[in-house]
């Protein structure tokens, strides 16, 4: 296992991320050159199986491994769980991706300087009230943690159910948990520098795409995310030993987008309806309510009217 | 503000009469409420209703309903419900409690409309209803507060208060309520950390991180004042209500006055003048409740007022003997307050219990669904106000609370009387409800004494929580009547559907009585006698020319003969009779009996066995148990083994014991037991087979074994243990000729004199009377029987033959009641044709072949129906060949579990060669065995050496662990080195190095007791019986399922044999007796046809009741497009969806072979991906969905547990016996009957 701290995995490894170093790293984005900068000095090293990482000076109480550029982090940082190398909580932050993904691996294209991480999360609950729901609300959880956490620092995101993170009414980021063999991984995009323009935007979006603006603005994706897994962390352990799923569910309520306006319901089918969120169900469902009753939706999408 | 006049309560009377007052409401509110409408005030009660609640029971008490439409949360919606009001002529609101109750908007909102609304009025309403400022104001008026904060405050601010008022405190968050965001903090060094904890989760809870500080009471209680006052200022304060029964701040149950023993008149005249002073001082008129916590030194803090009427107004009525609702709605309409303290004295005491629609058990969760009975109580000093009925359907919108029951009567103790009988003879059937809880409550010594606060519930939560929550014992046994009269067929008997409701039946069992047998009988014999007066007076008795004989009818002959399936209905039937036979014993349990009482009869085996003892009080009663094996099929470590010893030596006399290696030592743990008990009679038995080697030299040295080891756990000689206990041999097969017998306790006797003995056999050979008779004559004492008609041919044999011949042919007595054995066997010839149309086993006839095969007992029977079943009955003269081969080449006794042992070793070996090489293969197999069996290893042929490898190459596990020496020591030593070669292949040097001859006892480990109880604990959430849990030590799954049947179903021992196996059919009439001796009547009134689910619906009457119950007796219509096929969650070949989603991608398609761990399909759960990997190395058979998003954008909907791929063994494996599966097509595997 890497222990805590920031590295940055010089040699790379082959078909996975490409070998890299801080001049490289600096040479591509002036945003990661103050990134790296802000580590203090690069002066450890460590040799391990797959390859060699450097360590930065700075302390930090999670792992982050920084990787060149790779084809996305969620394989990435698959490959690494799989090997052992990454604890809880322990991150792939990737300058570059040649084909970032977002769900039903949909292309996610993203410039340096955004913020492409992939986390890996703790093990869910396997006792109490919690066990049960959740696998239905993982992925909730994680943006209720990201909307608290960047409320933090001085900015409003809401949760468009069930995976999309809004600031101003734009696309700023999107989630995606991957799980196998028992391990939840969190893919997290968040654009800090740059969006794609609308009309690169996929036919079927629902949001214009935008860019996350904190007040004071965040220095770059590192401490951005730094920040995030910090705050995320302990709240982590309060949302799970404190509160019941239900109340949880109320609780997130307040990061949800649209609460309450009439959106349209995109079904798998294809067909298309008018209807009001109401809210979250303790399953994780989104409660809708149209003409002919309420409905709770497990998947399909939502746009604004 | 009040210009209006006074009215009288007759004028308000006279003014409301026929106007219409709607209730804006439902469930018990809105019940109880339309009913002070309409009784008094004779005015139109309204009540809104939304489309879930529009047909409930609550609404039957509205004279009209108001619409609210679709969405249950329009109560919330008061703009719309004052508009539709105030459109249909509704001149006054009632809110009632919760909803709207405590918006002070809705005053408001009201007088704009001119609608008269019956509660406070806004202004005063804010102030008290506000917590903050009903703090201030109390502060105003010297009533005091909890010490704390005012407002919220910072950490460093937290500190100062903290310091000032004192730890503990507590940290409340702002937008907190109802008991949530509350975080206690004990100690100084604490606060720091809770406070950062506690502002996150308020910030989590309620979007807002603000706090304030509280001073922690540690023990207190719940007190409140209801207060009534009109506009004119005349206020009324009734006395206290006692809340202290609470959970998480909830309140459970509620009592007036309070029957705390603190509690004094001088505190209730302070806590009453507190809430006069809070109520006038805002000019508050209506209904009101002023709370406080009353320390444990009687001193009182204010918490809150509630602004409203309350769940809990109905003991303040109860006690007073008014109706709060009446004085509400004549107050707003501006009558007079007619309440004084001369006039309305308290007389009654009172006392609630809130009933609600949830699991307890499970953290109190909600449960909604049919109710499917409903009885409530009723009679002297009871009073209930539901909101549900008979076939409701409790809706999971609204909140749980189904009723409000109250006792009221002239003492604490008379009220906790009339709640505990209430509660009893409350029923809710269909769902889950807080009854039993109640039950709990009020049972526990401590909330009678009154002497608790308000952690009483968490304090004695375990204890609450243990009970178990069934419905009444006749109402479950007709479930499972109307179950088997569905079905046509009982489920529970493991026999497969053995008939169908159209087919002939055996008829009704109405038993005919014997003729009363008068008699002289005195029995030489009887319980209560101690073990040396025993063994002595059998010891005089043989000197004297008499035999004992003990009587296996209910135990092993039903075992071998009836596939052990002797309920102990039956049992109780014939035994009462047995008992007066004069036998030395009656053989009643143990064995396979243990097992299938559990499995099949779902009996607590130990709770039989004490119910014999009273309806057959007088005979001994005897146990059979297999050493270390105890009552299973493998062996238990010794704290297992000892504390089953010990509940068996509770209810049984007499226990034999017996091991299929003759293994001596591994009975030690029982004779420990039963030896240092002067009442149980311990009888360790040889296991005998009839065969070269087994000679009467060998049995004589176990014999003298087991004299050692006896005299060794008694701490006496030799000499002194023969007298000390019985000596038990046991021919489970049925071969041992007469002469063999007569030599060997002939030998026996000579060699110890004093050693009684007692000899039991089968019939198998068609030899059980000449041999019995031999074994008199050699010297035994005692001998096995049993009754006529339960005799076939694989069990014990007759008792009057064999009395006949002992008696006329060999010249010996006995002494037993024959008239009462006819009597016996009267009842048992009407109990029979049950026992043997539904379950007898196939072969029933002598197979004097067991000489040469040796299968014991039951075992033939049930061995060859298998193979008979599994389609080899072609090969069954082969297998009895293999059998009488391979006893000559691996020694040990044909007794359980060898005999099955050796039976599974013979099925693998000729069913393999058959596999490999058809008949041929076979008679090659049986060839090299002959071989074996006749000529010297040093005349083998190479070849014969390597052919004869084949022969146990076949064999499972059990076969290896006997030889690996796993079950004991093999009685003539390990078998030759080859057959380890044949048996393990590659591994046989490393399985012969590793073999031993020790007891498993010094090996196996001991259970961790504690942690079995827990988890038994935990699956039946309750604390086990101690029954319960040997029964789960010994046989953990079907231990589990008899005691969940149990709970469900209660003791089927009440329904006669033949409707346990036939059930009834439709107008038959059952009449069966419940608990205590209560007579029932049951008629079936219809069982209709399956529906497209498969579910028939079964109407009966029970006693004066209707019911009607789902039956499932078929599978789900096929053809319906919406049947979905299910995953097997037991079978690893079925991979099925985690949970609703849709499937976007499967990786495999049909023919694949995939590894263990491999991705078979990914499911998007609210797009979250999830991939589903297979477990096991195997083949793809099916793929019963399969997407492909990427390439056509399609999700298919899948729901949980849906079958997605379906794999099969990889290249044809069979999970169990790890052979090779020649065809996929295969049901069963062809090597050992595994189900593919």
């Amino acid at each position: 296992m890497l222990p805590p701290g920031i590295f940055l995995w010089e040699s790379g490894l082959e078909g996975l991320c490409e070998p890299t170093g801080l001049d490289d790293l600096t040479a591509i984005s002036p945003i990661w050159k103050d990134e790296l900068e802000r580590c203090g000095a690069w002066s450890e090293s460590v040799e391990t199986d797959s390859g060699r990482f450097l360590k930065a000076n700075l302390k930090n109480e999670t792992t982050i491994v920084i990787v060149g550029k790779c084809s996305s982090t969620m394989e990435v940082a698959r490959y690494l769980v799989e090997s052992d190398m990454l604890p809880k909580w322990g991150a792939v932050i990737a300058v570059e991706q040649s084909s970032g993904r977002g769900q039903l691996r949909r292309p996610w294209v993203s410039s340096p300087g955004n913020l492409h991480v992939s986390a890996v999360l703790p093990e869910g609950p396997s006792k109490g009230d919690w066990a049960k729901q959740y696998g239905g609300l993982v992925s909730l959880l994680c943006g209720h943690l990201i909307a608290s956490g960047v409320k933090s620092l001085g900015a409003e995101v809401q949760i468009k159910w069930p995976n999309d993170l809004l600031h101003a009414e734009r696309k700023v980021g999107g989630m995606l948990i991957e799980e196998r063999a028992g391990v939840d991984i969190l893919g997290l995009g968040i654009n800090l520098v740059e969006s794609p323009p609308d009309s690169k935007m996929r036919e079927d979006r629902s949001v214009e795409a935008g860019v996350l603006r904190t007040n004071p603005p965040v220095p770059g994706p590192l401490a951005l995310w730094r920040a995030l897994v910090s705050h995320g962390k302990s709240l982590y352990v309060v949302l799970l030993g404190e509160l019941k799923p239900s109340q949880f569910v109320s609780a997130l309520s307040c990061h949800l987008a649209w609460m309450g306006r009439t959106i349209l319901v995109n079904e798998r089918e294809g067909s298309t309806y008018q209807a009001e969120i109401i809210g979250i169900s303790p399953e994780g469902g989104l409660i809708v309510r149209h003409t002919e009753g309420e409905e709770v939706l497990f998947s399909g999408s939502i746009t604004p009217q | 503000m009040i210009s209006m006049q006074p009215k009288s309560f007759e004028q308000v009377l006279e003014e409301v009469k026929g106007k219409r007052i709607l209730v804006a409401n439902r469930g018990i509110p809105a019940r109880r409420i339309c009913r002070s409408i309409t009784e008094m005030f004779n005015a139109k009660a309204v009540m809104t209703a939304t489309d879930v609640d529009k047909t409930s029971p609550a609404s039957s008490g509205a004279n009209e309903l108001l619409m609210l439409g679709a969405d249950p949360r329009a109560y919330l919606d008061l703009d719309r419900v004052i508009r539709e009001a105030k459109a249909s002529g509704i001149v006054a609101i009632h809110p009632g409690w919760g909803f709207g109750s405590e918006d002070d908007s809705f005053p408001a909102k009201c007088k704009k409309a001119g609608i008269i609304f019956i509660g406070p009025p806004q202004e005063p309403m804010r102030t008290l209803g506000n917590k903050v400022a009903v703090r201030k104001l109390a502060q105003e008026q010297g009533v005091p507060v909890v010490p704390g904060s005012e407002g919220a405050v910072s950490i460093p601010e937290a500190r100062e208060i903290a310091k000032e008022i004192g730890f503990p405190v507590m940290l409340k968050a702002e937008g907190g309520g109802g008991g949530r965001g509350i975080y206690e903090v004990y100690k100084e060094e604490d606060l720091e950390n809770a406070f950062s904890k506690a502002s996150a989760l308020a910030q989590a809870s309620f979007g807002n991180p603000r706090l304030y500080v509280e001073k922690l009471l540690t023990s207190v209680r719940h007190i409140e004042i209801q207060v009534v006052a009109d506009m004119y200022g005349n206020v009324f304060c009734f006395d206290e209500r006692d809340c202290s029964v609470q959970r998480n701040h909830q309140k459970l149950i509620e009592i007036t006055p309070s029957p705390w023993p603190n509690y004094t008149t001088e505190l209730r005249a302070q806590l009453k003048e507190y809430s006069r002073k809070l109520v006038s001082a805002v000019g508050y008129y209506s209904l009101a409740t002023v709370e406080f916590l009353v320390d444990a030194e009687g001193v009182p803090y204010l918490i809150e007022v509630n602004t409203r009427l309350q769940v809990e107004h109905g003991i303040t009525e109860c006690r007073y003997g008014i109706d709060l609702v009446e004085e509400q709605i004549a107050i707003a309409f501006g009558a007079e307050l007619r309440l004084t303290e001369e006039k309305n004295k308290p007389y009654q005491w009172a006392f609630q219990c809130r009933i609600n629609c949830e699991d307890p058990q499970k953290d109190f969760e909600p449960n909604s669904g049919r109710i499917t009975r409903y009885v409530s109580p009723g009679g002297q000093g009871i009073r209930i106000d539901s909101c549900i009925g008979d076939g409701y359907r409790f809706p999971s919108n609204y909140d749980s609370a189904a009723s409000l029951l109250i006792a009221y009567g002239n003492s604490w103790n008379k009220v906790v009387a009339l709640m505990k009988r209430a509660l009893r003879e409350y029923m809710i059937g269909g769902l889950k409800t807080t009854i039993p809880f109640h039950c709990k409550i009020i049972d526990h010594p401590k909330f009678v004494e009154a002497n608790y606060d308000t952690n009483f519930v968490r304090q004695n939560y375990a204890e609450l929580m243990d009970y178990s929550d069934r419905e009444s014992n006749s109402f479950r046994l007709t479930r499972l009547v109307a179950e088997i009269s569905a079905l046509g067929y009982n489920k529970y008997v493991q026999l497969g559907e053995y008939r169908g409701r159209e087919d002939k039946r055996v008829g009704r069992f109405e038993l005919a009585e014997p003729p009363k047998v008068s008699t002289w009988f005195e029995p030489r014999i009887v319980r209560g006698m101690d073990r040396d007066t025993i063994l002595d007076t059998l010891r005089s008795d043989r000197e004297a020319g008499i035999i004992h004989m003990t009587d296996t009818t209910t135990r092993d002959i039903t075992q071998s003969n009836s596939g052990n399936r002797f309920r102990m209905a039956e049992d109780a039937i014939i035994g009462p009779n047995l008992d007066k036979c004069g036998f030395f014993s009656l053989e009643n349990g143990g064995g396979a009996h243990f097992h299938v009482a559990m499995l099949a009869n779902m009996t607590y085996p130990f709770t039989e066995a004490a119910e014999w003892n009273k309806f057959a009080p007088q005979t001994l009663k005897q146990v059979l148990i297999r050493s270390t094996n105890v009552l299973g099929y493998k062996p238990q470590p010794k704290n297992v083994m000892r504390m089953t010893g010990e509940m068996i030596n509770e209810h049984y006399d007499v226990i034999r014991c017996f091991d299929f290696l003759n293994h001596i030592e591994n009975m030690r743990p029982f004779a420990e037991v039963a030896l240092h008990s002067n009442k149980n009679i311990f009888e360790p038995a040889i296991s005998l087979s009839w065969a070269k080697g087994f000679d009467v030299a060998r049995y004589v040295n176990v014999t003298d074994q087991i004299v050692k080891m006896c005299a060794d756990v008694a701490g006496v000689s030799e000499k002194q243990a023969q007298k000390m206990f019985i000596l038990g041999l046991k021919d489970m097969a049925g071969v041992c000729p007469p002469r063999f017998m007569r030599e060997l306790i002939g030998a026996i006797s000579q060699k110890y004199p004093e050693l009684v003995i007692h000899s039991h056999r089968h019939y198998t050979d068609g030899l059980f009377v000449p041999t019995m008779g031999a074994a008199a004559e050699a010297g035994a004492h005692i001998v096995d029987v049993a009754v006529g008609a339960a005799v076939r041919w694989y069990g014990q044999g007759e008792v009057l033959s064999t009395a006949a011949y002992i008696e006329d042919e060999i010249g010996l007595k006995t002494h037993l009641d024959k008239d009462m054995i006819r009597a016996t066997n009267f009842k048992l010839k009407q109990i029979m044709p049950y026992y043997d149309r539904y379950t007898a086993p196939y072969f029933q006839g002598i197979d004097h072949d067991v000489v040469r095969h040796g299968m014991p007992g039951g075992a033939t029977s049930s061995s060859q129906e298998g193979a008979l079943k599994q389609g080899y009955i072609k090969l069954l003269p082969y297998m009895l060949k293999f059998l009488e081969g391979t006893r000559k080449l691996v020694r040990y006794h044909d007794v359980t579990p060898g005999s099955q042992i050796t039976w599974n070793t013979a099925f693998l070996g000729v069913t393999g060669a058959y596999k490999r090489g058809g008949e041929r293969e076979v008679r090659r197999l049986l060839n090299i065995l002959d071989i074996m069996n006749l000529c010297k290893e040093e005349d083998l042929t190479p070849l014969e050496r390597e052919a004869r490898l084949d022969l146990y190459r076949d064999s499972n596990d059990a076969f290896r662990n006997l030889l690996l020496g796993k079950f004991g020591k093999l009685p003539l030593g390990f078998p030759e080195d080859w057959i380890y070669q044949s048996a393990f292949g590659k591994g046989w040097k490393t399985a012969i190095a590793e073999r031993t001859e020790e007891s498993p006892l010094t090996t196996l480990q001991d259970v961790d007791l504690t942690a079995e109880m827990e988890a038994l604990k935990a699956r039946l959430h309750r604390q086990p019986s101690d029954e319960e849990f040997v029964m789960y030590l010994n046989h953990p799954g079907d231990a589990i399922t008899t005691i969940e049947f149990c709970e469900k179903y209660g003791n089927i021992n009440n329904l006669p044999v033949d409707v346990w196996f036939e059930g009834l059919i439709k107008g038959e009439v059952l009449h069966f007796q419940g608990k205590c001796n209560k007579p029932h009547r049951m008629r079936i009134l219809d069982i209709s046809e399956p529906d497209e689910n498969g579910m028939a619906v079964v109407r009966y009457e029970l006693d004066s009741e209707i019911m009607s119950h789902q039956v499932k007796v078929a599978e789900p219509d096929s053809g319906s497009k919406d049947a979905t096929e299910m995953a097997d969650p037991t079978n690893d070949y079925h991979v099925g969806s985690p949970s609703n989603g849709d499937l976007w991608v499967t990786h495999v398609r049909p023919g694949d072979k995939v590894k263990a761990g491999e991705e078979l399909f990914n499911i998007s759960i609210m797009k979250q991906e999830k991939a589903v990997v297979a477990t096991v190395d195997a083949t793809v058979r099916r793929v019963v969905k399969s997407g492909n998003y990427t390439e056509d954008k399609k999700m298919v909907p899948v729901v949980e547990g849906e079958l997605i791929v379906e794999l099969g063994p990889a290249a044809g494996v069979c999970p169990t016996c790890k052979l090779e599966v020649p065809g996929e097509d295969s049901n069963f595997c062809p090597n050992c009957g595994q189900k593919m």
